[in-house]
């Protein structure tokens, strides 16, 4: 399936810095969150990072979609340079981001709402993902009366329906008990194959990045930086075999952790000395 | 029914308003009539009221001013904070002064008005209009300046143009805010009306009320403040059905 990756990259970093400053006084501090930041993520590619907290992982998705505009550098999307939110790329937020006044149907429907789309139209494309991730019987539910899991499927659904080809995930199952976050991964990656989308996939669990990933970029604790970036070769689909057995599986799991664990016993060395 | 009245729900209310309205008769008949007035005579001054069409006829000159004035206020009021709240350079620069406005005591406008609009009903309209307006779009602006920032970033991710931001986000999260303003705008439309009535020219329920202090009928000033209570209380109950219809979707608590 993943033959059919073009030649220009889905997504492309070039040089990203970013610096946030604190407060509005002159003298502010600032902190650095990214620190030149260089990346290219292919088309249909499944790109986990992974990173300690505060690296700058939120941060970088953001600049991906546009929500914020590096101090340097450039992002460019199927092959030109972006500087606002676009069509080709939609955000699944960490705490769901659902309007908590509009049905499911309603929040689904959002985007291509906002884009005009004929009524009839939008509502059939809006049912399909629904049922897509399972929750035709709530259509007509509010976000409050749903789990976590599916407010996030809604989440999910609402990225769907805009057709974009890129998915960008900020710790989409971060919130999520185990069980049910093993069952969205495992769906996640049956829709993702299905429809040949580009995902940018932040999280914090290492199971989690290894098993999702086609490569796990590995950031190192702030100023952000690519620490490294680590293919995942493991034969897809990976939910009808013993994948967190599988022996490329352990290693690539055993090498990340050895990496994160010595950013955070420098982090601490740092902190105590 | 013996069982009924003996519940507490029933039954409290019941011995409480017995000892309330005993208690006022008594002291009432003990006070000089001229200072105070017992339920009785109350009651008496109600029908007399009534039957002249005196507190018919003030009531529909209070509610017209007092209805008109609030629902201008709420057209004007509530589009105005969407703006002051959503255009942030427009509402920092009317904000010190909507604030110096909204804690003034309202009384010392009074003068003012005279000077501009007469003491006729232009000028209690002016009145009601004016605070309850205030109120209403110094609330609204906060509801919409506190609009939830994860929010705006999905409808921004989604490329919400600005009127679509404040039809799907900003305003349906500034509800509570609104309704809180429309409250606090009612209220203050009561008070615009009745010191409008009362100091600018004596008409209306407030008139009916100044009447009867000069006329040394205190019976009288409490037939109107017990119209007044009422229309406040219609005004409230109506509110609380507005919020309910437009937060419907958090459902049965
Ligand atoms: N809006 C902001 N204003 C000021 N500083 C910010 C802002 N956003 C992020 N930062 C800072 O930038 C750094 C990176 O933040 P970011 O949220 O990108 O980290 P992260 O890797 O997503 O962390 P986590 O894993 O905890 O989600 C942090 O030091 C953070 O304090
Ligand atoms: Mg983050």
């Amino acid at each position: 399936m993943k033959d059919t990756v073009l030649d220009i990259p889905a997504i492309e970093l070039k040089g990203i810095r970013k610096t946030f400053t604190l407060s509005e006084d002159r003298d502010a501090k600032t902190v650095l969150a990214l620190d030149g930041v260089d990346l290219k993520i292919r088309q249909g590619e499944f790109l986990t990072i992974i990173g300690p907290s505060g690296c700058g992982k939120t941060t970088l998705l953001r600049i991906i979609a546009s929500l914020i505009l590096p101090d340097e550098g450039e992002v460019i999307v199927e092959g030109e340079p972006v500087r606002e939110p676009g069509i080709k790329r939609a955000m699944v937020f960490q705490t769901f981001g659902l309007f908590p006044w509009k049905s499911v149907i309603d929040n689904v429907i959002f985007p291509l709402m906002v884009r005009k789309f004929d009524a009839a139209e939008a509502r059939e494309i809006a049912m399909k993902h629904i049922r897509q991730v399972g929750l035709d019987k709530f259509v007509d539910a509010y976000p409050h009366q749903l789990s976590g899991g599916m407010q996030q499927r809604v989440g999910l659904a609402r990225a769907l329906s805009t057709g974009a080809d890129i998915l960008l995930m900020d710790e989409p199952f971060g919130a999520i008990d185990a069980q049910t976050r093993e069952l969205m991964q495992e769906e996640l990656m049956k829709i993702c194959q299905q429809e040949q989308k580009t995902v940018v996939f932040i999280t914090h669990d290492l199971d989690e990045a290894v098993l999702l990933a086609d490569r796990v970029l590995l950031m190192s604790r702030g100023p952000g930086r690519v620490r490294e970036v680590i293919d995942v070769d493991l034969p897809r689909p990976r939910f009808d075999y013993d994948v967190r057995g599988h022996e490329t599986f352990v290693k690539v799991r055993a090498h990340l952790w050895h990496e994160l664990r010595n950013d955070l016993v420098e982090q601490r060395a740092e902190e105590t000395s | 029914m013996i069982d009924k009245l003996i519940r507490p729900s029933v039954f409290l209310p019941l011995v409480s308003l017995v000892v309330v309205f005993g208690g006022w008769e008594i002291v009432g008949r003990s006070i000089n009539p001229l200072l105070f007035a017992p339920p009785s005579e109350v009651l008496r001054q109600f029908g007399e009221l009534l039957q002249t069409g005196e507190l018919q006829d003030a009531a529909m000159v209070t509610v017209r001013a007092l209805f008109l004035g609030y629902f201008l206020a709420v057209v004007v009021g509530i589009p105005f904070g969407i703006l002051m709240g959503a255009w942030t350079r427009f509402g920092d620069i009317l904000q010190p002064y909507l604030y110096a406005i909204f804690a003034t005591p309202r009384v010392v406008l009074v003068p003012l008005i005279v000077v501009w609009f007469g003491i006729g009903f232009e000028a209690r309209l002016f009145l009601v209009f004016f605070w309850s307006m205030i109120a209403i779009s110094v609330n609204t602006a906060q509801g919409v300046r506190h609009a939830r920032p994860d929010l705006v970033e999905v409808a921004r991710s989604f490329q919400a143009t600005r009127l679509q931001m404040a039809r799907h986000v900003l305003i349906p999260g500034a509800i509570p805010f609104v309704v809180s303003g429309l409250r606090i705008g009612a209220e203050r439309a009561i008070v615009g009306v009745i010191i409008g009535e009362m100091f600018l020219q004596i008409v209306g329920l407030g008139g009916v009320i100044t009447k009867g202090s000069q006329e040394l009928l205190p019976a009288k000033m409490l037939c109107a403040v017990a119209v007044i209570a009422v229309l406040g209380t219609i005004i409230v109950t109506a509110l609380d059905t507005v919020e309910k219809r437009f937060q419907d979707w958090k459902g049965a608590p």
